[in-house]
């Protein structure tokens, strides 16, 4: 046993240990060598989790119901899962809106309500006060435990909520700049977490391997008392599926939602990147300050019997088997994590009062000398009787209950924030009237189902008479709520809790609408993050900034605050800009919101800027001008505007309506710019065409286009197996502001086929009207000589007067031929159309020329595709095809093939003429059909043969073409249209 | 992607950590219950140590 001067001592060196720690780690931020900005430190601190309640009552839980106390410990690893997107998401918003607790943070979502805020601060100190009297409770009774006297924790337990006030205020309310971080405090916190978990620890190896050989010979040891049970999950234990969850639920909203979780892991962050480390570290301390709960409330019972007292097991064996010291480090870890969770619940908690409380009343006193003098001191007393308040709950009904019950109670009662939180953080359409109602209900069936009970049971308030008879009802009795029977206390508060709370919520937000603010402050939590834009200009001046933080914060933190700025910004007080003004502006009010919460730090800022009524008045009729300006200016941008609408319609419209295909093009060659006609002529849509290398569309052209000097002229386009496409294109600068080329070409295939016939027509039109002058004029004086030389041959005449003659008629016979031919190039005579059939006409040109002994060597196939008739001049197309195959058997001397083919198809009669001969050169094909072209020579064709068959096939409205290769043969394909009868 | 692994993890943990997977080990839940939240914050030390994604800067 230890005397009570013993203990205080322990504890005042203990405390004093702490704030030197803190003192340090402070004076090292000063100077730039921080030890606290880091994931370790940050996740020991998220570690003020494990209170009281773990240390002590963990055990007693394990003794009492078996593994359900775990439930406390895996519902933060569960939701730590979570915390690379919903407690950054928690940090970025917080600062950005300066916010420094969870009441702010519900509030400013929610439009910056005063109201929200009250209510969430009023839950929470209801809610958690019976916390921070469970850690009193915890430090009175161990201290009772160890000095042996029960009857003095009392007055112990006084002395210590003072020691502990004061520690709170000297870590917390030293000044008045709640936004900025403690880096003592948390540093202090860390140190704690790690001091509790190593005393824990030593008690549990102790107990495991020093009064027992290890965990399995306790289990051995329990398995033979009456409590084997608690091993156990299931129908044969105390741990119930439906509660595990619940508890695993409530431990998750609560690690993210008690005040002093929230100050450490959201206002007390430094960097975004600790929450990744703190995402597996945190788990990993609660596993291993876990592992040896189930070993000493298992062996406290083997060596007690019983789980009585369980609570205080981790001190009370070590005591019994004869460990004082190992008791006193107990102690020791016991008493940190319940100074370091009243500490930062109180600092937290009274922030929560004075911001959303206080403050709200305070500020009518704002031009009261030395206003920040009086903020501090109530914030003080704040904290002082927020620790009292827990003391009075711990000394008064406090002995009722176990520690998990009040912990508990607490976890339940903060699980109230989580839908307005969440929610809030996720879906804009939440607004504050359903936040508000969600709240409350939650409140109301938080006071109803659990604290009511917990009070009768205690025996503060007697329900008996009409109320005893509505508690005891079906439908409203406390327990099982509207007949809900069969779950525990616990999961049917949670139920009907949450059930009301979602319901308000997410009801009232259906049916009812946001005001700007809220909608404003909705999109910035859901939405984009974005920091907030600072205005061209500022309202205020830097002394004005200065003297309104000087009457909230004081001259030399505002002093202090304004400096730091400057000095980071890279600004003096005489070179500063508009601009920075302005983010002095925010930060200022992100200083001053630390103090007085967001809502009343832009109330603050909103009232300083705001004008005198002669101000007001100029500045009025000036915004009335500029805005009738701007209305003016406003209709002729919309009148220009509308104009540039129908002038880029219009221009498009020609651009595309053109039979020109148009493109644009880049500094790099690239489409920018492709019409309907360039789609037609290159067969690419416009929408695959863009930013594509033109160079690589217009490779078909020949001469290319780009990358060769030639920018304008006669392009020919080959693609596959499609006819050459003849393209007139150039390629020209864009000229005025724009940058880039414009491509035109046009498609004039059809227009120089045309352009040909022309040509061959004209051609054939003057020659026919020569060859009719020449037939008539040369025919008759010819008729004249023929019949006198066939009167000479007639007389007796000399041999040689004879060959003379025989001479003179052979020639004049071939200028007869001749003038014949002319005559029927001319057209000299009427032709007849008649329905007729080509095979009949084939056929007997066939038979024609089979006398003929040249054509022995030639073989002739004929391929005639059904019966062909069609309306023609059957002479004239018996000509066509005795001219074609007489050129065919002069182009192969030496025999060959003539192989015909003729077939209907598309309203058309096809010709096919080919042979086996020499072929043609290029030049002389283009040359065949002119009339007295001939390569035969003079005295073997008259080179009117195929000027004939051109003239016939036009005269029959078709069409004759050749194909001919040199060696290879020559085709003649003959196109009539079939006409009707 | 990042987001929805955590998601992933998250509930399948969940599950894990409760009925009906405690059932199975209904006679000796601590030693299944220890051994899963050691695998849990293993896996969370492994996935939050590799090298960054896609939308690893985006929250949620």
């Amino acid at each position: 046993m230890f005397s009570p001067f013993t203990l205080f001592l322990v504890i005042f060196t203990y405390l004093v240990i702490l704030f030197w720690l803190a003192y340090y780690a402070e004076e090292r931020e000063k100077k730039g060598r921080s030890i606290v900005s880091n994931p370790y430190v940050y996740s020991l601190s998220l570690a003020v989790y494990c209170t009281s309640w773990t240390f002590y009552g963990s055990v007693g839980k394990a003794a009492q119901e078996g593994l359900k106390f775990l439930t406390i410990y895996i519902g933060p690893t569960l939701i730590a899962i979570l915390w690379w997107i919903i407690l950054r998401k928690m940090v970025f918003i917080a600062k950005e809106h300066g916010i420094t607790n969870i009441s702010d943070f519900i509030a400013t979502r929610y439009g910056r309500s005063l109201s929200l805020s009250a209510l969430v601060t009023v839950v929470a100190v209801v809610g958690i006060t019976p916390y921070l009297g469970l850690q009193l409770k915890a430090i009175m009774t161990t201290f009772s435990i160890l000095t042996g006297r029960p009857q003095g924790s009392h007055f112990a337990g006084w002395i210590i909520t003072i020691m502990l006030g004061v520690f709170a205020i000297i870590f917390g309310a030293r000044r008045l700049d709640a936004s900025e971080r403690h880096g003592g405090l948390i540093f202090a916190i860390a140190f704690e977490s790690a001091i509790k978990l190593f005393a824990f620890l030593i008690a549990g190896a102790f107990v495991t391997f020093v009064f027992f050989d290890g965990f399995d010979d306790i289990l051995e040891r329990l398995s033979s008392t009456p409590y084997s049970y608690l091993t156990k999950m299931g129908k044969d234990s105390r741990v119930s599926y439906f509660e595990w969850t619940s508890l695993t639920f409530l431990s998750m909203m609560a690690v993210m939602l008690l005040p002093r979780q929230f100050h450490v892991a959201v206002v007390e962050n430094s960097s975004a990147k600790h929450i990744k480390k703190a995402m597996w570290l945190f788990p990993l301390y609660l596993l291993v300050i876990n592992l040896f709960v189930l070993p000493i409330a298992f062996g406290g019972i083997v060596l007690k019997g019983d789980p009585s007292g369980a609570d205080y097991f981790v001190l009370t064996l070590p005591l019994e088997q004869g460990y004082p010291y190992l008791a006193l480090l107990v102690f020791i870890g016991g008493f940190s994590a319940a100074t370091a969770m009243v500490i930062v619940e109180s600092l937290a908690l009274s922030t929560m009062v004075m911001n959303s409380l206080v403050m709200p009343q305070l500020l009518r006193f704002k031009h009261v000398r030395g206003f920040h003098h009086l903020i501090l001191t109530i914030k003080r007393l704040v904290i002082i009787g927020l620790v009292f308040l827990g003391y009075v709950f711990a000394v008064s009904i406090g002995e009722f209950y176990s520690l998990v019950d009040i912990g508990l109670k607490s976890f339940e009662a903060v699980t109230i924030f989580a839908p307005a939180t969440f929610i809030g953080m996720y879906w804009k359409g939440a607004n504050r009237k359903g936040a508000f109602a969600g709240i409350l209900a939650g409140f109301i069936i938080w006071l109803y189902t659990l604290m009511i009970p917990a009070l009768t049971r205690a025996g503060i308030i007697q329900i008996d008479g009409l109320l005893g008879k509505v508690f005891h009802s079906d439908l409203l009795n406390p327990t099982g709520l509207f007949g809900l029977d069969g779950l525990d206390r616990w999961s049917h508060s949670l139920f009907w809790g949450l059930f009301f709370n979602l319901l308000f919520l997410i009801g009232i937000s259906l049916f009812t609408k946001q005001n700007e603010e809220e909608a404003r402050e909705a999109f910035l939590y859901v939405d984009s993050f974005v920091p907030s834009q600072a205005p061209g200009f500022a309202f205020m001046s830097l002394k004005e900034i200065e003297d309104l933080l000087t009457q909230y914060i004081g001259p030399e933190e505002a002093s202090v605050v304004v400096e730091r700025f400057l000095n980071t910004k890279g600004y003096s007080r005489e070179s500063i800009d508009s601009e920075g003004l302005e983010m002095l502006r925010q930060e200022a009010m992100r200083t001053l919101s630390g103090v007085v919460g967001p809502t009343l730090s832009d109330l603050i800022f909103k009232e300083v800027i705001s004008l005198r009524p002669e101000q007001k008045e100029r500045f009025s009729s000036s915004l009335k001008e500029i805005s009738r300006s701007l209305r003016l200016s406003r209709q002729e941008l919309a009148r220009a505007y509308q104009e540039l609408a129908k002038l880029k319609e219009f221009s498009e419209n020609i651009i595309e309506s053109i039979p020109l295909g148009v493109a644009t093009l880049d500094e790099k060659m690239r489409v920018t710019y492709w019409n309907r006609k360039m789609q037609e002529i290159i067969g690419v849509e416009s929408s695959e065409v863009l930013h594509t290398d033109a160079s690589v569309l217009f490779n078909c052209l020949e001469p290319p286009i780009f990358g060769s000097e030639i920018r304008e002229g006669e392009f020919t386009c080959r693609r596959g197996a499609n006819p050459p496409m003849i393209l007139k294109g150039y390629l020209n600068r864009l000229k005025g502001a724009q940058r880039g080329y414009v491509l035109v070409f046009e498609d004039v295939t059809e227009k120089k086929r045309i352009e040909e016939e022309l040509f061959i027509a004209t051609k054939h039109a003057s020659v026919g009207r020569l060859a009719a002058g020449v037939s008539h004029e040369i025919g008759n004086p010819l008729a004249s000589i023929s019949s006198l030389v066939q009167e000479l041959l007639e007389e007796d005449v000399s041999p040689f007067v004879r060959d003379s003659l025989l001479t003179i008629n052979r020639h004049i016979e071939r200028i007869a031929r001749i003038v014949k031919s002319l005559g029927e190039f001319a057209r000299l005579y009427p032709r007849q159309k008649i329905p007729t059939n080509l095979r009949d006409i084939l056929n007997n040109t066939i038979n024609l020329v089979r006398y003929d002994k040249q054509f022995r060597k030639i073989e002739i196939h004929t391929d005639i595709d059904g019966d062909p008739r069609i309306k023609i001049d059957p002479d004239q197309i018996q000509q066509v095809f005795l001219n074609l195959m007489l050129n065919a058997r002069d182009a192969m001397p030496e025999g060959g093939k003539i192989n015909i083919i003729i077939k209907e198809k598309n309203g058309f009669v096809e010709m096919v003429f080919s042979d086996t001969g020499h072929g043609m050169e290029e030049d002389i094909k283009d040359k065949v059909f002119d009339p007295f072209f001939t390569t035969k020579g003079p005295f073997r064709g008259t080179g009117l043969g195929l000027s004939i068959c051109y003239s016939i096939i036009k005269d029959h409205g078709g069409s004759i073409t050749i194909d001919s290769e040199k060696n290879r043969g020559t085709t003649f394909h003959i196109r009539i249209p079939v006409v009707g009868e | 992607m990042e987001k929805e692994r955590w998601i992933f993890i998250f509930f399948l943990s969940v599950v894990l950590f409760n009925w009906p997977f405690l059932s199975i080990f209904e006679e000796s839940p601590y030693r299944y219950l220890f051994v899963v939240w050691a695998i849990v914050i293993g896996v969370v030390f492994f996935l939050t140590t590799t090298p960054k994604t896609d939308d690893e800067e985006r929250g949620g």
